[in-house]
């Protein structure tokens, strides 16, 4: 069984998540380091430990040196090194920050599951199918 | 103690197996149906909860084994291109399907006739109908009548709304001249028998909270309950067992204590899908049938139809749908019916696939290198936010008896009963027909204003029609059951599920294998006196 993630390999992978999706004034969204949705993240890293593990030996660091380098190096380096291990902390930082209240508020959407309040749908201009109710029957007889 | 004895036991409670119970129930006979998986409870739907999206990929996963739930069976697709979908549990896979309802074409039925390629059915349109039209009454059908590419259908609730996203496919589709219409769907746009219209959750592929989709938990089984049919849930099928004569004698099964149970029967109905039925059937042997049960022909397990997808995306400057909304809303058959001169044989559907969530929007866009990773992210991410839609071709797989559902010689389930295998390779057909759906979607998608468009062939997550591995035909020599379902072999043995597709034309399955399964239980019904003649 992988072991668990170590405090200083959880400050890696923060550092990770913060340099893949970095707090946006202009978009008005937190970064996936925040606090909040970084909790979210490590509790759901279980099955990310090894990769996290190849990645910062890739990334030349010993553990929990990641969190030393700044943003913008680290998400240089990882640009440069990108490869699977890179791509599935990433799936992992996405899959809960996307969830986080203040970011689908920024995005328009309300912060909350589907049910039971569903949303509404438009319905489209009825003229759109005037030219295929216009079409003889097509359907190939089999007799 | 006496063993347990009934007339009928119906294995698996799922699409067929629910049509063919609440039919037979007007007989009085007793019957128990037999369910490896659980009743669904909808209070527990993804879409109820805040990690909607993320359940999707684990507890509602449609793959079984990464869902790994206790009514799921492992199965190794190391040797399939394509991927099983699956629900195990009472509704079956129509817990989580999309509930898209088209029929078959009258040309499906016909198909060596018409064009050269696999076999006729023994049956045809015109027997099937009555059945199609009695199965939409009960599951509850959505569309619009009057569809040029298919015969006449009864009347139904009104169709999904297209939608902004909709509404641009469309567009695109009459900027090229080509067909398109609104679905037909289980999808309730008005309160049908009890259930209550969509409201648009935009999750039917991971149980439809709401019970708006017809799920046939929610359709058939309280009727056919209602009726005196028994279910038992968590009660899996080891084999089937059989007398010198032949006959079926009854099932062996673990039930939810995971005690060995036998229960007798008169008649067994096989209702575990394309890919449990066979696996059922391989593991029941005996002296007597010691290649598997009703494999005389040797056909059982063969002639594994997928229906290979592609799916074909474009991302606009427009605002469309997002998440919202069913997935259901419009297909076109343009490139239905045979013409050589595309390239291949037989033809396809395009059914259209709305948008995505705010998680699945992410992951999506990291596959398709959409999204970078830092300063730019942002940017990015809101190009492709509710910006994205787009459709699937669904390609007619035609029969090859490589393609084949086998036991695996390693791989067993929780109970240790072999577990299923797959090989499967994609035809040069087939290929040429995705090709072909990728370039003419791509140019609808244009059409309608998309300024990029990805596509993705085949679909590996999308095998969830399962068909052809116990197929139905006169000849004893070249199929599994006769033309009204009943084993060759073994004449109270009885197969409804979409294993008896002999072809698997181009549109999605569920209606034509419940107009089965309610056709096969109405042959049961009319010749009771002598059935195993
Ligand atoms: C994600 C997804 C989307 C889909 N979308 C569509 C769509 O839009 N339109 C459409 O037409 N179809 C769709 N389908 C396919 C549709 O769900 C199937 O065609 C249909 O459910 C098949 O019906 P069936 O009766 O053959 O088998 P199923 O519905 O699969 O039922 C078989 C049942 O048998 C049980 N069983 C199996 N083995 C045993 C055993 N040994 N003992 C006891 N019980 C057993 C299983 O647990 C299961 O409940 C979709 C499927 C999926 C997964
Ligand atoms: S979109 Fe409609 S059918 Fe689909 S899950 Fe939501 S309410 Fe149910």
């Amino acid at each position: 069984m992988t072991a668990p993630l170590s405090p200083a390999e959880l400050d890696d992978l923060r550092a990770l998540a913060g340099a893949m999706i970095p707090a946006s004034q202009a978009h008005g969204v937190p970064g996936a380091d925040d606090a909040e949705i970084f909790a979210e993240i490590a509790r759901g890293a279980g099955t990310s430990a090894d990769a996290l593990r190849r990645l910062t030996a890739t990334l030349g660091e010993g553990p929990g040196t990641l969190a030393r380098l700044d943003r913008e190096t680290l998400e240089a380096r990882l640009v440069q090194t990108w490869g699977p291990d890179a791509g599935a902390l990433y799936a992992l930082a996405l899959m809960h920050y996307y969830r986080d209240d203040r970011v689908m508020t920024a995005l328009g959407l309300e912060p909350r599951p589907p049910f039971p309040l569903g949303h509404p749908l438009e319905d489209a201009d009825p003229a759109l199918l005037a030219p295929v109710k216009a079409r003889v029957p097509f359907w190939r007889p089999a007799t | 103690m006496a063993a347990e004895s009934v007339d009928v036991v119906i294995i698996g409670a799922g699409a067929s197996g629910a049509a063919a119970a609440w039919s037979l129930s007007d007989t009085r006979m007793h019957i128990v149906c037999l369910e490896q998986g659980d009743w669904p409870d909808p209070a527990r739907y993804p879409s109820t909860g805040r990690d909607w999206e993320l359940r999707a990929m684990s507890d509602f996963s449609f793959n079984p084994n990464q869902r790994r739930n206790p009514g799921d069976y492992p199965i190794n697709e190391d040797n399939s291109p394509i991927k099983i979908a699956n629900f195990n549990g009472v509704g079956g896979g129509t817990v989580l399907y999309a509930g898209h309802f088209p029929r078959f074409h009258p040309s499906d039925f016909r198909v060596r006739s018409l064009d050269g390629v696999g076999e006729d059915w023994p049956i045809d349109y015109a027997t099937l109908e009555p059945f199609y039209d009695e199965n939409d009454r009960i599951m509850g059908v959505s569309g619009l009548q009057g569809d040029p590419a298919n015969p006449p259908r009864p009347e139904r609730m009104k169709p999904i709304p297209l939608g902004r996203a909709g509404a641009a496919v469309a567009r695109g589709f009459n900027a090229k001249g080509w067909h398109w219409w609104p679905s037909d769907s289980t999808v309730a746009t008005e309160s049908h028998g009890g259930r209550a219209p969509c409201i648009n959750l935009g999750h039917c592929l991971h149980g439809c909270a709401q019970g708006a989709k017809a799920s046939t938990d929610i359709t058939y089984w309280p009727l056919a309950r209602r009726a005196g049919v028994e279910v038992r849930t968590r009660c899996r099928v080891r084999e089937i067992t059989t007398n010198d004569e032949g006959m079926a004698t009854g099932v062996v099964y673990y039930d939810a204590e995971g005690g060995e149970r036998f229960l007798g029967a008169e008649v067994v109905i096989l209702a575990c899908n394309g890919i449990g039925t066979p696996r059922l059937l391989l593991n029941s042997t005996s002296k007597r049938f010691p290649d598997g049960l009703a494999n005389s022909s040797g056909l059982v397990g063969r002639n594994l139809m997928f229906h290979p997808y592609a799916y074909i995306s474009g991302r606009f400057e427009e605002t469309l749908d997002g998440g919202r909304g069913p997935s259901n809303g419009l297909w076109s058959q343009e490139f239905y019916e045979t013409d050589l001169g595309r390239g291949f044989v037989r033809g396809f559907t395009y059914e259209f696939s709305r948008g995505q969530g705010p998680v699945m929007t992410a992951l999506s866009g990291l596959g398709r290198g959409q999204l970078p990773i830092g300063a730019g992210h942002h940017e990015a991410y809101r190009r492709l936010h509710q910006k994205t839609t787009g459709m699937v071709a669904i390609c007619e797989d035609l029969p090859e008896l490589h393609n084949r559902v086998t036991l695996d010689p390693n791989l067993k389930d929780a109970h240790g009963i072999p577990a299923p295998r797959i090989d499967y390779t994609l035809s040069d057909n087939s290929r040429r027909m995705l090709a072909f759906a990728i370039d003419r979607a791509s140019e609808v998608l244009k059409a309608a204003g998309a300024v990029h468009v990805h596509s993705e062939s085949p679909l590996s997550i999308g095998g969830w029609h399962l068909m052809g591995t116990a197929r139905m035909g006169l000849d004893p020599a070249t199929s599994v059951v006769n033309e009204w379902g009943r084993s060759h072999d073994v004449r109270n043995l009885f197969i409804i599920d979409g294993s008896v597709f002999v072809t698997s034309a181009g549109v999605n399955p569920t209606s034509t294998i419940q107009a089965l399964a309610l056709y096969v239980a109405d042959a049961i019904k009319s010749r009771l006196a002598n059935l195993f003649d």
